[in-house]
């Protein structure tokens, strides 16, 4: 599904004492079927960006369009003031036909394409066994009961969690069972785009690396998946594009290796550790090779390679 | 003289299930940095409460400053608790002021500091973290990283002898992460007998720890410090922990046919050896 921002501007508390402008004129067109990983700085913008490419918040200015939806500003844009009545009818006219749109059915079915994954969303659960919390997404979405369950059954499977935790209470679980249930819980309903705003914070590194490998296979069945993280290690191990936010602006997209391996304080970003160490060694004069640097064996093959 | 004692500690939170605890013995001497790690539902949690008296059923030992708490009135465990400071793993759990100069003296007023002393307290305490810059800030405007070191500031401000940490960097990013980190060894060449129990999944701070026990199903696999307990590979993997960035290297490097002296034993040396 294609995403598209152009000339996208968002602010918080417009017109008041504590407005604040979150993005500011974002021109992007998001790759498709990819690993895209979002990096920033708190208060960077990333968490705005995500929410306006599933319609949770709509632009202040400008538009997204993502696939046939096109989310606008909400309030009505004033005509310009040089335009003839004709000019100005029609204005109005389209002005009102993007209102509409707001509250149609369209939404629902965007939302349906993009699935959101938020912060800590074990928070979330709250029906009386994991198949039924599982299976709210799907019948929300007109899903009739028995066809519900069973994409909540699959979407279970998909995560890792088996036929006995089906009827058990999502409260009983450990944190990282619970996390899977939530994420179970939107991969139910077959999204094209997949979001995920830091899936793995409070996780084990066992159950982090479970989730990553989880995000990569769906990602590998043929779901854009766009991940928010503060996790540099994460980004250099997963994924094939990521996209910088500073200070409300994109300041970058490119292939992870064309970001690391360089000094990154100006986007107030740490290296992964992998090209942290290759940038030491370089600082004593051993130059490595760091193009399809992911993991600690890349770096080792790196050095062997270097010092041969 | 040990800060902590425990024996033969085990607790199950119902009678049929498995313990969570299951007779875990250990002792933490006086002075040490020392990182309980285990992978979710190992009982790491469970022991956090045992120790902080969260939990005050169970069969075993505990002794705190040499005193066996099943044993303590309840002036003796307000004494305890004077000696012990706690930070938890959710930074928005545990803010408790409106504003970063509220929250630090909070717990000096519970101790009924004199008000003329307070706002020295709380310079001093906010200095030490790194937050005397954000002292009317509120919380909404703080990042986890910050919440968290207003909360050891709140912590410190007590003059523990004991902290604790049940999971304090875990819901931080890498940089939060690392600032608390260097802050807490900070503090400890500051004051050399302050005790740090810090119940963690991060491998890398328990690599820089002075000892680490690690819990697998309630039980205690292994302990020592961090050399002895990382040389275990094979039995860290199976327990679902990684090692640390320097050992995993280090073994990458060795199985390319690399050889690398033992004495090598820290990032930096390796960086060095490796520029030789």
């Amino acid at each position: 599904m294609p995403i598209n921002f152009s000339h996208v501007f968002f602010t918080y508390n417009p017109k008041s004492p504590f407005q604040s402008n979150a993005l500011k004129d974002i021109n992007i067109t998001l790759p498709e079927h990819r690993f895209v990983a979002l990096v920033g700085r708190t208060g960077s913008g990333k968490s705005t960006f995500v929410q306006l490419i599933n319609a949770l918040l709509s632009p202040t200015d400008g538009y997204v369009k993502i696939g046939d939806y096109i989310n606008h500003p909400e309030k009505a844009k004033k005509a310009p003031k040089d335009l003839s009545k004709e000019q100005k009818k029609a204005w109005k006219a389209e002005q009102k036909r993007i209102q509409q749109k707001h509250k149609s059915k369209d939404i629902k079915a965007l939302r349906k394409h993009v699935g959101l994954v938020f912060q800590f969303p074990e928070y979330q659960l709250f029906e009386e066994t994991v198949e039924k919390d599982v299976a709210f997404g799907p019948k929300n979405f007109g899903d009739s009961k028995e066809e519900a369950l069973k994409k909540a059954h699959q979407a279970l499977e998909e995560v890792g969690l088996d036929s006995s935790f089906f009827t058990r209470s999502p409260f009983d679980l450990s944190g990282g069972e619970k996390r899977k249930v939530a994420i179970a819980g939107i991969l139910a309903t077959s999204p094209e785009v997949l979001i995920v705003d830091e899936p793995t914070a409070g996780l084990d590194p066992a159950a982090a690396k479970d989730a990553m490998a989880l995000f990569q296979k769906i990602e590998q069945a043929g779901t854009s998946v766009f991940l928010v993280t503060h996790d540099m290690d994460l980004v250099a191990q997963y994924a094939d594009e990521v996209i910088v936010l500073e200070n409300g602006q994109v300041v970058k997209q490119c292939p992870p290796s064309e970001l690391f391996g360089q000094d990154l304080t100006q986007y107030s970003l740490q290296n992964p550790h992998v090209f942290d160490f290759a940038l030491r060694l370089e600082k004593r004069g051993l130059k490595l090779n760091t193009a399809s640097l992911r993991n600690v064996d890349d770096l080792a093959n790196a050095i062997m390679e270097a010092k041969k | 003289m040990n800060i902590i004692e425990v024996e033969h500690l085990k607790y199950a939170y119902d009678k049929n299930s498995k313990p969570a605890v299951d007779d875990v013995s250990f002792t933490i001497p006086a002075g040490k940095y020392v990182t309980l790690i285990g992978h979710n539902g190992s009982g790491k949690s469970t022991l956090a409460k045992l120790l902080s008296g969260l939990i005050t059923h169970y069969e075993g030992k505990i002794s705190l400053f040499g005193q066996p708490i099943e044993k303590a009135d309840n002036a003796a465990i307000y004494a305890l608790r004077k000696k012990m400071g706690f930070v938890f793993q959710n930074p928005d759990n545990q803010f408790v002021g409106s504003t970063v100069r509220d929250d630090i003296a909070f717990g000096l007023e519970n101790r009924q500091v004199p008000h003329e002393e307070m706002d020295g307290f709380i310079h001093t305490y906010a200095k030490k973290v790194g937050m005397e810059d954000y002292l009317d800030q509120s919380p909404e405007n703080l990042s986890g990283g910050q919440k968290q070191r207003v909360a050891i500031a709140g912590v410190l401000a007590m003059h523990p002898e004991l902290v604790l940490y049940d999971e304090a960097t875990s819901m931080l990013d890498p940089v939060g992460k690392r600032d608390i980190l260097d802050i807490t060894f900070h503090l400890r060449e500051e004051n050399p007998n302050l005790t740090v129990l810090s119940i963690t999944h991060d491998v890398e701070e328990a690599f820089r720890s002075d000892y680490v026990l690690v819990l697998n199903a309630g039980k205690l696999v292994l302990e020592g410090t961090p050399a002895e307990v990382f040389s275990h590979t094979e039995e860290l993997k199976k327990i679902h922990l990684d090692a640390p960035f320097f050992l995993s290297l280090k073994a990458a490097l060795k199985a390319k046919g690399m050889e690398i002296p033992d004495e090598i034993d820290t990032e930096e040396k390796l960086e060095e050896f490796l520029c030789r």
